[in-house]
């Protein structure tokens, strides 16, 4: 335990040099309290703390606009934020961010952004507008500086400051959305490809060599990197020895479930087969995304959730587990009926025959998704969870 | 099976209760207790019309009967149409059976009011149409009591809201259903209750204000209106059958009596049915 100690203090007081800095930064920047941004989307729990100390619940309805040094806090919420010059910074549960400067001068080259990654996961999406200089937006986690070239990314912060971040691609075009550079006291790298992503475990500590994660999407970056590793990012750690104590209690530490998504063959995969058995209880999205994250790359999806057995008319889920309903869906021939079993904010069970028709509408804290069995007339199950 | 004094006294009070109303009217016997010990060992069984339970004797706005027992066991039997049992019992560690047979029934029971009824165990079973049932475990709160059914499948389109102890839901040119999670009376932790209903038209409150509770229902019949809640607690639980047609199903949990801490309702919950409404709300929000 002694050797983790040492680095964590360490971490802590450089990080803190960072955030003198860069307050000093920002206190140069700051203008009139005019808002900077908006809260363009919210849900669940979410707040700003203004420099002031006074806390500010974000609802819906009350939104108030981003000031300069607040601070916006998630507890089992998640907030879109966007800034004057259209950067977008996507804030899901139990993030904390600070934003210590945003300064829009005439001269683009004068204009300043600073902001500060201290836990959680967020993504960020650099301005289309014209009115700042990428060069001139600066991001911080606990261990590291990021520097921008017009580039889509996120960061995994855990609780002792260790992050991960993944350069993400350009929605449309699939290629890299830029390119970051991640420097610290320990060195610096590039991230020039898409889902290329770095750990850094500590401020003097250098950033990881990048590794690139395939078989993933965006959709599977905002949920799933909070519970689980990609096996990349496993594999480049056990070959840098980045974490030798397997008891920390590092949240990129903990494997809570084997992140086996990528290690599939979906072909070879027979849905008709899945049965209770086969439900993993972990494999279920804590953090489902309403900020829309992942809506633009769920279209493919949602055309092929429909017929997928002569068994059984099913639109909404799909049989085994879909990851966007968070519906487990078993089909019992043999005994002629259908279950649904979802545990995300509470357990729910559902069975009923294969011959019935029914639409099962389920809308928790953050999502709302419809499954329709048959023609979905018979009955309607409407189902609130609420945390 | 012993009796002691305690259940002797019960049935000498409602023979002669019996006995007096049976001059007036062979189908109205009315039964008052209070019963207040520990240990007892109780059956009463009626047997015919117009039978009820109660607190006085029915000649003006009947009150509850009560019964503070602790450790007992208590077989309350009904056998006939137009029964009544308005009952608060105050217990811990009992079980309790409850046997309704026939139609046009009201069984309006406490169980825990103002006082703990933990750790019980309780079996209800209604056979027959058009019975009103009212149950409360560790919950009091009469505003609970929903008599009407106000929602059907032609105006089923809404979800319900939940903001804070309120849910309710609305829709376009009907009237706004609500109630609230109210968990401020008593408590019935770990209460393992079962309740079957079997027949039509029958309308059911179940309110369980606990932790650690169970309760398994079973509707087999058309056209009932079933509403039950738990709140106040911890992984509560309930495992439901409904078989028939053209139902309103309500089941409401709340678990969230410990801020920041998620203690996920558990609901397992088989329908066979058509043209039913059926509505789900599990909160964490207290």
């Amino acid at each position: 335990m002694t050797h983790h100690l040492l680095p964590r203090i360490q971490t802590l007081t450089l990080y803190n040099l960072t955030l003198t800095s860069l307050f000093l930064i920002g206190s140069a920047a700051i203008g009139a309290a005019e808002p900077i941004g908006d809260i363009i989307e919210q849900t669940g729990v979410a707040s700003l703390v203004r420099s002031g100390g006074e806390e500010i619940s974000v609802s819906g309805a009350f939104v108030p606009g981003i000031k300069l040094n607040d601070t916006a806090i998630t507890g089992n919420g998640r907030m879109l934020i966007e800034f004057l010059d259209e950067e977008e910074l996507s804030i899901i549960e139990h993030t904390r961010i600070y934003i210590d400067a945003a300064y829009y001068d005439p001269d683009p080259s004068k204009s300043k952004m600073a902001i500060r990654m201290a836990q959680g996961t967020a993504r960020f999406t650099s301005g289309r507008g014209k009115r700042i200089n990428k060069s001139n937006v600066q991001l911080s986690t606990p261990t590291a500086e990021i520097a921008i070239l017009g580039t889509d990314f996120t960061t995994t912060i855990d609780e002792i400051g260790q992050s991960l971040i993944i350069l993400l691609p350009d929605e449309e075009t699939g290629e890299a959305s830029g390119k970051i550079i991640i420097t610290n006291a320990g060195g610096s790298i590039t991230l020039e490809e898409a889902y290329q992503a770095s750990v850094i475990s500590s401020y003097d500590t250098a950033p990881s060599r990048p590794v690139i994660l395939s078989g993933i999407d965006i959709n599977m970056i905002s949920n799933i990197f909070i519970v689980s590793e990609p096996v990349e990012i496993k594999e480049m750690k056990a070959q840098e020895g980045i974490y030798g104590n397997k008891t920390s209690d590092n949240i990129l530490d903990v494997d809570f479930l084997e992140f086996n998504e990528l290690e599939k063959d979906y072909l070879a995969y027979d849905e008709l087969e899945f049965n209770e058995l086969d439900i993993d209880y972990l494999d279920v999205d804590f953090l489902q995304d309403v900020l829309d994250v992942v809506l633009s790359l769920d279209k493919k999806t949602a055309l092929d959730r429909s017929a997928l057995s002569s068994d059984i008319m099913l639109d909404g889920t799909k049989l085994g587990f879909d990851v966007d309903s968070q519906y487990n869906t078993l089909l019992d021939k043999g005994a002629g009926n259908v279950k649904f079993f979802r545990d995300v904010d509470g357990v729910i069970s559902i069975s009923m025959l294969l011959s019935q028709t029914a639409t099962i509408r389920t809308i928790s804290d953050q999502k709302e998704s419809e499954i329709i069995l048959g023609d979905g007339q018979g009955i309607i199950i409407n189902i609130t969870q609420v945390q | 099976m012993s009796m002691n004094k305690n259940a002797m006294s019960i049935f000498m009070m409602a023979g002669l209760v019996m006995s007096n109303a049976a001059v007036g009217d062979a189908n109205d016997n009315e039964i008052f207790i209070a019963q207040t010990g520990n240990n007892v060992e109780l059956t009463i069984q009626q047997i015919g019309a117009g039978n009820k339970y109660g607190g006085d004797d029915f000649s003006g706005t009947s009150i509850d009967m009560t019964m503070t027992v602790s450790d007992s066991y208590l077989d309350l039997l009904l056998d006939g149409d137009y029964n009544k049992m308005f009952g608060t019992i105050s217990t811990t560690g009992s079980t309790i059976n409850n046997f309704v047979t026939g139609n046009y029934n009201t069984w309006n029971q406490k169980i825990g009011v103002a006082n703990t009824a933990d750790t019980l165990s309780i079996d209800t079973a209604i056979t027959g149409d058009t019975n009103s049932i009212v149950f409360r475990a560790g919950n009091a709160d009469d505003a609970y009591n929903i008599s009407t059914p106000l929602w059907n499948q032609s105006n089923a389109e809404s979800f319900w809201t939940v903001s804070g102890t309120t849910w309710s839901r609305t829709a376009s040119g009907q009237t706004a259903y609500w109630g609230s999670w109210n968990p401020t009376e008593g408590s019935a932790d770990s209460l393992d209750m079962d309740l079957d209903v079997t027949g039509s038209d029958n309308i059911a409150n179940i309110f369980v204000n606990s932790s650690n509770a169970t309760f398994n229902w079973d509707i087999t019949g058309s056209d009932n209106w079933i509403q039950t809640t738990m709140e106040d607690g911890s992984d509560n639980r309930q495992t439901v059958d409904v078989t028939g047609d053209y139902n309103f199903i309500f089941v409401g949990q709340d678990t969230g009596s410990t801020t920041g801490v998620t203690n996920n309702a558990i609901l397992d919950a088989s329908f066979t049915t058509t043209h039913s409404d059926i509505n789900i709300i599990q909160s964490d929000a207290n």
